[in-house]
């Protein structure tokens, strides 16, 4: 475009420099209409620096034009990209906060259509749902079975094996990271698991010593969690926290220790926030034969 | 004039106090909504200090000097719950920038709260006398176990007490939180006071 134009004023300017005659015109005027050019020709034919800016006119004219038409793509793009780098790590962030707040996949609780104990609880004090109409009432029965009279009661049933919440003896089992070799007391270890801690049982038939080892290093001084064997759970790993249980027959299933980093002490699932694991009975079945605990 | 937002100088400055607008508008948002001096949050926070803090000191001689194993470790769990608490208030206190502790007792729960706790000598619901302190601490064998439970039954339903007022006037999810959790955690532990009451009661009657 730009070229022709210019050969075009050139031509123009060369026609008005005098000497052009109506024959120069006459050949012209096949490339471009005469009229036209004359026209063109008449202002600039005064002088040199007239024709100058003739020949400079239409290309400035021209470099005004290109700055209109074109998106500043290189710009656009810039932002953009700098938006979306923006957006993916926002998006990133959020997504690592809340996969962080889910809880483990394959977890069984038992707290119905509620999320979790602070759901629950939150719903019985603003009077949404009674106890009765829970679909496991015993997720938010705390009372000690102990606590009265009568001593005939003081053994609790549980629905689920192991138990996984619901009243329970007023001791709570030490959960200090304890290992414990021997079975212990339902109603102790539910009592810890109230204190937010996770209850790590195997069945004894299923697990051997290498397994219960491999077990044990999970456990061992890990604060707010215990272990023991739980004869003929017929699984051979399972865990308790507060009103939610996972099992496994898979000692080296990556859930285990999922669970262990997301319901130890979870806010959400304690159901006494801020008790402590010190300070509980430490014996075991065995140890308390012959006398009774709690 | 169209041309001038296609400049890569403008854009950036544009860009520029947007994004100062934003930071500052997050920061005003969060300097203005944590809770003041006078606010229902700090004076809960502060009372519940005071509260527990002679839950602690009952629970803590209960621990020493009870005789029935349980209600020792009924004991052990309040002191050891109770101080966790006491440390969570604080830092919120301390994470607010308020004082921590004020010569107006439950002035934040309302007149009429505040007139009891005046009329108490300065004593909030449900906590116990000196004297009542002192016969405490007087108190040997089950006599300890009997008087802790009671004594504590009425610190609970005070503490539960203030937790609701809070609730009744704060929307603030902490102290929400932390307040319906009292409510849950302590008549649950009124109830298994009363049982071994009642229990160590009846077995000193046989």
């Amino acid at each position: 475009m730009a070229t022709k134009k210019q050969s075009a004023t050139k031509s123009a300017g060369k026609g008005s420099t005098g000497k052009g005659t109506e024959k120069d015109a006459a050949k012209d005027s096949g490339k471009t209409p005469a009229k036209s050019k004359s026209a063109f020709d008449k202002p600039s034919a005064k002088s040199a620096s007239a024709k100058k800016d003739a020949k400079s006119g239409p290309s400035r004219k021209g470099r005004a034009v290109q700055v209109k038409q074109p998106k500043p793509w290189g710009l656009i793009l810039t932002f953009s990209g700098v938006g979306v780098v923006a957006l993916g790590l926002i998006g990133a962030a959020v997504f690592v906060v809340w996969d962080r707040s889910q809880p483990p996949e394959g977890v069984t609780d038992y707290y119905g259509e509620y999320a979790n104990y602070s759901e629950v609880s939150a719903a019985l004090q603003d009077g949404d749902v009674t106890e009765e109409d829970l679909e496991h009432p015993w997720v938010v029965q705390q009372t000690h079975v102990d606590g009265d009279e009568d001593t005939t009661n003081d053994t609790p049933e549980y629905e689920t094996t192991p138990p996984t919440g619901g009243n329970h003896l007023g001791q709570w089992q030490t959960c200090t990271g304890s290992v414990y070799g021997a079975a212990i007391v339902d109603g102790n270890a539910v009592h810890s698991l109230e204190h937010g801690a996770v209850w790590l049982t195997y069945d004894p038939a299923l697990v051997d010593g290498d397994g219960i080892a491999q077990l044990s290093e999970k456990i061992s001084g890990r604060d707010y969690s215990l272990m023991s064997p739980y004869p003929e759970q017929g699984i051979e790993v399972s865990l308790q926290a507060w009103g939610v249980q996972y099992q496994t027959d898979d000692l080296n299933d990556p859930k285990i220790d999922e669970f262990l980093d997301y319901y130890i002490q979870n806010a959400d699932n304690t159901a006494e926030a801020n008790a402590v694991c010190s300070g509980g009975v430490s014996t075991t079945v065995e140890d308390a034969a012959q006398m009774p605990t709690g | 004039m169209t041309g001038l937002w296609r400049r890569p100088a403008v854009l950036i400055a544009i860009t520029a106090v947007l994004m100062l607008a934003a930071g500052g508008a997050v920061g005003w948002v969060a300097a203005t909504s944590t809770p003041g001096n006078d606010s229902v949050e700090a004076g809960f926070a502060r009372d519940m200090i005071t509260h527990h803090q002679q839950a602690v000191d009952m629970a803590m001689y209960e621990w020493q000097n009870g005789a029935d194993e349980t209600m020792r470790a009924v004991a052990y769990d309040i002191a050891t719950a109770q101080s966790a608490e006491m440390g969570m208030y604080r830092t919120w206190l301390r994470q607010w920038d308020v004082q921590l502790s004020s010569g107006d007792p439950m002035a934040w729960a309302g007149e009429e709260h505040a007139h009891d706790t005046e009329a108490n000598g300065g004593l909030m619901p449900g906590m116990a006398t000196d004297e009542e302190m002192a016969e405490f601490k007087a108190a040997t064998g089950t006599d300890v176990d009997v008087m802790f439970a009671n004594l504590m039954i009425d610190h609970h339903i005070g503490g539960v007490d203030m937790a609701k007022a809070a609730l009744d006037l704060s929307d603030d999810a902490l102290v929400v939180d932390a307040a319906q959790r009292t409510v849950t955690v302590q008549q649950s532990e009124i109830e298994n006071l009363e049982g071994h009451r009642d229990r160590i009661l009846s077995s000193a009657e046989n």
